[in-house]
Formats: C-alpha cells, sequence, structure tokens
C-alpha cells in the first residue's frame, strides 16, 4: 500500500513520513536524506498521506492520518502534504511544548477544546460548522500553563468549555473534576510529567465538559 | 490471609475533591479514579490495609458485598501497578 516513505529527524527519534503514491511526499519539508542511521530510535507510520487515487471509480479526497488516527482530509494532495509539514513540525515541538491532540474550536464567541474526535471533517464537526463553529485547522493545542492554551489562529485563550464525546443520546451528558482532567490528559504527545498535570487541574479542574449526541443541541448548551 | 497492602511508591496523585488522577512517574501512565476507588486508595495509603477495612466496616452491613467489592477494587489497582500486595 505505501508506495513513499521518508524519515523526519527529530530530537529522540526519526518520524517516518510515508504515502499511497510515489513522489507524494516531494514537497514535504523537514524531510531527512536516506535512511536513519543504524542504532537511533525509529517510530514507523507516524505520518501517513493517502492521496487521491484517480484510477479508481470512488475516488476519496486524500487524507493525513496521525499514527492510525486520520486528522485532516483536504481538497487535494498539496493541501494535505502542506498539513502534513505543520502538523509534523508541531510533534516536533512537543519534546519541548505540552502538546496534546485536542482542537481548539470557537462556538457561539466563545473558546474551547474539542475532544470528541480528532479529524478536521468529521459528520459531528461539519455538523456543528453549520450552525456557525469553528475549528482550528491543525489538530493539537499547546498548553501554554496558568490556564491558557494556544493555538495558530487564536494565540493564547483560556478556554470556556470543553466538547467530549460520551454517549448522551438524550440530553447534555456534563463532566467535571478528575474525570474531565484524565480524559485530556491521555491525549498528551509524549509523557506527562507531575508537574504539568498538577497545571492542568489547575486549568481544568474547574471547567465543564459537554457531551451530546445531537450537536445542534451542544452548540445551544453552549451559547446559553 | 491478611493483606499486607499499601501504595506504590514514586506515583503522583491529583486528588479534586472525591476523585483522583494517577500518574506513574515512570511510564507516563496516567489512571483515573472514581470515589469509591479514591476512597480505598486514600485510606490504604494513609492507614494501610487493616485499618482501612476497619473503618469500612463500621458504616457498611452486609460485610460479604463490602469484602467482595473492595477485593475487587483493590485487585483492580494492583493490576494496574498502583498498589503492592506485600
Amino acid at each position: 500500500m505505501w508506495a513513499d516513505s521518508r524519515w523526519i529527524a527529530a530530537p529522540d527519534g526519526w518520524l517516518e513520513a510515508r504515502a499511497t503514491a510515489a513522489g507524494a511526499l516531494d514537497r514535504l519539508e523537514l524531510l531527512e536524506p536516506g535512511l536513519p542511521p543504524a542504532g537511533a530510535s525509529r517510530f514507523e507510520g507516524v505520518f501517513s498521506v493517502v492521496v487521491n487515487d484517480r484510477s479508481k471509480k470512488l475516488r476519496r479526497l486524500p487524507t493525513l492520518y496521525f499514527k492510525k488516527a486520520p486528522v485532516f482530509t483536504g481538497r487535494d494532495d498539496i493541501e494535505v502534504v502542506r498539513m502534513t509539514t505543520s502538523v509534523a513540525q508541531t510533534v516536533m515541538r512537543s519534546v519541548t511544548s505540552p502538546t496534546y491532540l485536542v482542537t481548539a474550536c470557537e462556538i457561539h464567541r466563545r473558546l474551547g477544546l474539542y475532544a470528541r474526535d480528532v479529524h478536521n471533517r468529521s459528520s459531528y464537526r461539519l455538523k456543528l460548522a453549520r450552525v456557525g463553529g469553528r475549528f482550528s485547522e491543525n489538530p493539537f493545542v499547546t498548553f501554554a500553563g496558568k490556564g491558557t492554551f494556544e493555538c495558530h489562529e487564536w494565540g493564547a485563550f483560556s478556554p470556556e468549555f470543553v466538547v467530549l464525546g460520551l454517549p448522551a443520546p438524550d440530553d447534555v451528558v456534563r463532566t467535571t473534576g478528575a474525570l474531565l482532567v484524565f480524559l485530556i490528559a491521555t491525549r498528551r504527545i509524549r509523557k506527562l510529567s507531575s508537574s504539568e498535570l498538577h497545571e492542568l487541574v489547575g486549568a481544568l479542574g474547574t471547567l465543564e465538559a459537554l457531551s451530546a449526541d445531537d450537536p445542534e443541541l451542544l452548540a445551544t448548551t453552549i451559547g446559553g | 490471609m491478611v493483606r499486607r497492602m499499601r501504595s506504590v511508591p514514586d506515583l503522583h496523585v491529583e486528588w479534586i475533591e472525591d476523585e483522583a488522577i494517577v500518574l506513574d512517574t515512570h511510564s507516563g501512565e496516567l489512571h483515573y479514579l472514581n470515589p469509591p476507588a479514591a476512597l480505598v486508595y486514600a485510606l490504604i495509603a494513609e492507614s494501610g490495609y487493616p485499618n482501612t477495612l476497619q473503618a469500612l466496616e463500621r458504616h457498611r452491613a452486609d460485610l460479604y458485598a463490602l469484602h467482595d467489592a473492595l477485593d475487587e477494587l483493590i485487585e483492580g489497582m494492583v493490576d494496574k501497578g498502583l498498589l503492592l500486595d506485600d
């Protein structure tokens, strides 16, 4: 299935980027020539680009996978490779910056953290977008301490809510306290330190997370 | 058999009201303790298993159900590396 494989040198090892078409990763920045040196730590299949296969009748839009999760579907291969560079840069920075696989979002002019799914074109996000929801393009946020998170679109912000995907068929399910902090902490890229966990409790311990199977109900609830 | 439970050293615990998050600082593994699990964990960490059992028995009439529930909670925490069974 993989026709192209390249390697990116991160501070703690080599990360593989691969694609389903030869040459698809030519535009990817950060690439190192050749293979990782013998004995170096290697992490295979960290970024996978499934490009548009024009030979097939049923075409699928090109998609970037982070490990096994689809995170970004774009209009064309160029857009997806550009996002692969951006995501790879974020993952490399996560050695020194606390990074979480959680998307910054804005619903009814309130900024929050979206942790229901990680895919920019999930059906739930598309439905939220129809009622005015906006999402950061990059699937990660950085924890900046003192209760704030950072993303490219909105800079540093203090989240007012968190969106989770707990089962909630009939009504809004609210999650607070240790369970909320735990669910966000498990989205940390790389190891969490005890001091960061303590700060995370300070940032999220008083917030409320909302889950609702109906995106319109979720948006209405956030809008108050 | 009398258990001699104790909490595993080098775990970082964050308490939020009656729940807890436990971080294994070596492996990076995280665990969430709901209120009953957090209570049992805190009691064992503070005063050991025999005192925990006595304290809980004072508040529960159905001792068989209590022992079963306690065993299940403790086995789960031993499996997850939060408690040591000496």
